[in-house]
């Protein structure tokens, strides 16, 4: 096993790895930006080295920093995390040839199901059913065009390099389709570097389902289940569970072993993830894989009681998977709302300085966060600031714990979208079951503000804060015991 | 005068000593409150009835966190209260004419160039932060007079990044 591995990531990804490390006795090595250098991620490691400036394309996408980081330190293998280098195989393969370890798919693998329009292919002669589309980049608009055209409008632009909703776009009819082509080609040259995009059918009110599979190097390739990530808005992951509500033991079973014959078909190792989207009928279409973990990995972990990252650290030093397909039954239901930094009604971004956090805690809960009452959220990088995961022995269950979780969050100074979760974990759609990628676009109900006392509470509470802050400033302890004058409209009237 | 969700609410505290507080609270009576510092914010009993609020300042606004909600105050002299009307009123008064960044950002592309007409909705600004893209629209029809911000510019929350003039 390894003795020490760098984090090629930040954030609360990077934070999640690193405790993982800890768990096997591996000592975790940071890397940092500039803007990162009091993260939480860097005051987690035994060791930290700054890779550049703010600029991610400077900083955490930067392979020849990155990889002397590694050198520099002693660290015998890299763990990726996901988004940034996670993905990129000329990366994997400058690790190996550094002579470290990458914790992470053959870069082969990375080759034929990181691109997006490789896989396509890749899976279609392997008899997969596929979204209709273009199996090739499109960089012309009028060719990009005529293919919309051809499979029919609604289309989805994607990043051919691409994932996590940036550089995507559903354009809906021919009038935006030029301007919508040019932002989501901006953004995955911006994301990932690399502007090319595909065009294929947008299913109407689909479900977005997906299988984590699992490959060790002594020929072992396992599906661990599927999570339901249909809450999503503009294409983004807002709120994951495992199980599906959606599918059943025998739909299951088909979309697991479909996603292990596509993950033996690249010659898979390490964590990955199969996308489909299922229609109302059940029918399922292969979507994409992501040669990585993904954000949603813990509603998995929970359900079957695994540590994903342990065995990704464990297969990467050569070990076999100690467990059987039979083996792996799911247990209860796992739920996680993701906590951005933005504006829950604009949903614009909200970066800053955090003034004050308090975690949720008790029965049933785990938050995976990369944020503490230090922080500060740089706008360089993604929003996703915590993972908050709830279990239950049953759905129910885990949907009144993870209710009972975000009211006991407090994040104070920066904007977040912990009230969206709240509103989510309270639609009647939600709660039964019953909903599909369409639940946040339709609304989801508003949810009553704090009641009269509460309001008042915190009316009376601020005006004591600032009665405090004056008297301080005029030499008395905050909330003195002496009697004061009144105090209205931030004046003291004397007394 | 503290401003909570759209409203403005007249508040007056008195200390009256051991923790007690005289408070009113808008129109209602005086009423007496125990508090004391809890942690990073107040606790207060108003009989048996107990409750946390957790605060925290963040420029003008403070942040308060109770039972479960967060709701930003802003807690105002009189005059900067009445400064504050004034200047809504304007606002409302047929929308702004000044673009404004929402949030602190990069400017991506300036869709604009000084002396074109924008309607309202025309896209003017496309400012990325946190790796998304957002197009700031005009709110008014109006000619551009004035471009604040190039491509490549980091803008804070609420620049001036584009200003139009009566058409």
């Amino acid at each position: 096993m390894f003795q020490r591995v760098l984090v090629a990531n930040r954030g609360e990804i990077a934070v999640r790895v690193m405790r993982t490390l800890r768990d096997l006795g591996i000592s975790p090595i940071a890397i940092h930006s500039e803007a990162d250098a009091h993260a939480l991620h860097v005051r987690m490691a035994d060791k930290a080295v700054c890779v550049g400036p703010e600029a991610s394309r400077l900083s955490y996408l930067n392979m020849d920093a990155v990889v002397d980081a590694a050198r520099r330190t002693g660290a015998q293998a890299i763990h990726p995390g996901y988004g940034f280098l996670s993905e990129n195989a000329e990366f994997a393969r400058r690790v190996a040839a550094a002579g470290l370890v990458w914790i992470g798919p053959p870069p082969a693998a990375i080759d034929a199901m990181g691109d997006k329009l490789v896989a396509r292919r890749t899976v279609a002669a392997a008899g997969v059913p596929l979204v209709p589309g273009i199996n090739e980049p499109v960089t012309d608009g009028a060719l990009a065009l005529a293919v919309a055209r051809e499979v029919g409008f609604p289309v989805m632009v994607k990043a051919s390099a691409g994932g996590g909703g940036k550089g995507m776009r559903l354009v809906r009819d021919e009038t935006h389709f030029a301007a919508d082509l040019e932002a989501a080609r901006r953004e995955a040259s911006g994301a990932f570097g690399n502007d090319a995009v595909y065009v294929e059918k947008f299913v109407e009110r689909p479900h977005h389902i997906e299988i984590q599979v699992f490959c060790d190097t002594h020929g072992n390739a396992l599906y661990i289940g599927e999570r339901e990530c249909s809450v999503q808005r503009r294409n983004q992951k807002v709120v994951e569970e495992s199980p599906s509500a959606f599918i059943n033991a025998d739909i299951r079973r088909q979309m697991g072993e479909v996603a292990v014959a596509a993950a033996r078909a690249c010659g898979y190792v390490g964590a990955g993830t199969v996308e489909f989207l299922v229609g109302g009928d059940k029918r399922f279409y292969f979507l994409e894989m992501n040669t990585r973990l993904q954000v949603e990995h813990p509603v998995t972990e929970l359900v079957y009681g695994l540590d994903l990252v342990a065995w990704q650290v464990r297969v990467a030093a050569g070990e076999a998977l100690p467990f059987t397909q039979a083996d792996l039954q799911p247990r209860g239901h796992a739920i996680q709302c993701r906590l951005y930094a933005e504006d829950p009604e604009t949903f614009l971004p909200s970066p800053g300085q955090v003034a004050q956090v308090r975690w949720p805690e008790g029965p049933g809960v785990r938050v995976d966060a990369g944020i503490d009452g230090d922080s500060v959220v740089p706008m360089a990088y993604d929003p996703l600031v915590a993972k908050l995961c709830t279990w239950g022995e049953d759905r129910a269950m885990a949907i009144a714990r993870m209710r009972r979780a975000l009211e006991e969050t407090v994040v104070l100074g920066l904007t977040t979208n912990l009230p969206l979760h709240l509103r989510v974990l309270s639609d009647p759609r939600f709660v039964a079951g019953d909903y599909d990628t369409g639940l946040l676009a339709s609304g989801v109900p508003t949810r009553p503000g704090p009641d009269a006392a509460t309001r008042d509470a915190m009316l009376i509470a601020a005006a004591l804060a600032r009665l405090a802050a004056d008297e301080a400033r005029a030499g008395q302890r905050p909330l003195a015991d002496e009697p004061s004058g009144w105090w209205r409209d931030g004046r003291r009237l004397g007394g | 005068m503290i401003e909570i969700q759209g409203e403005s609410v007249p508040v007056e505290v008195r200390a009256l000593g051991d923790g007690r507080y005289a408070v009113r609270l808008g129109d209602a009576p005086v009423r007496e409150v125990m508090a004391e510092p809890a942690g990073l914010g107040v606790h207060l009993r108003d009989g048996s009835d107990t409750r946390a609020v957790r605060l925290a300042q963040r420029g003008e606004l403070t942040f308060a966190h109770a039972n479960g909600h967060t709701v930003p105050l802003r807690v105002l002299s009189p005059a900067a209260a009445q400064r504050r009307a004034r200047t809504r009123a304007a606002a409302v008064a047929g929308g702004s004419n000044v673009v404004l960044s929402p949030m602190p950002g990069r400017v991506v592309k300036v869709l604009v160039a000084v002396g074109d007409t924008v309607e309202p909705g025309q896209g003017v600004v496309i400012v990325e932060a946190m790796k998304m893209e957002n197009e700031l629209r005009a709110e008014v029809k109006g000619v551009v007079k004035a471009v604040k911000c190039a491509a490549g510019d980091t803008v804070e929350g609420g620049a001036e990044l584009v200003i139009l003039a009566a058409p």
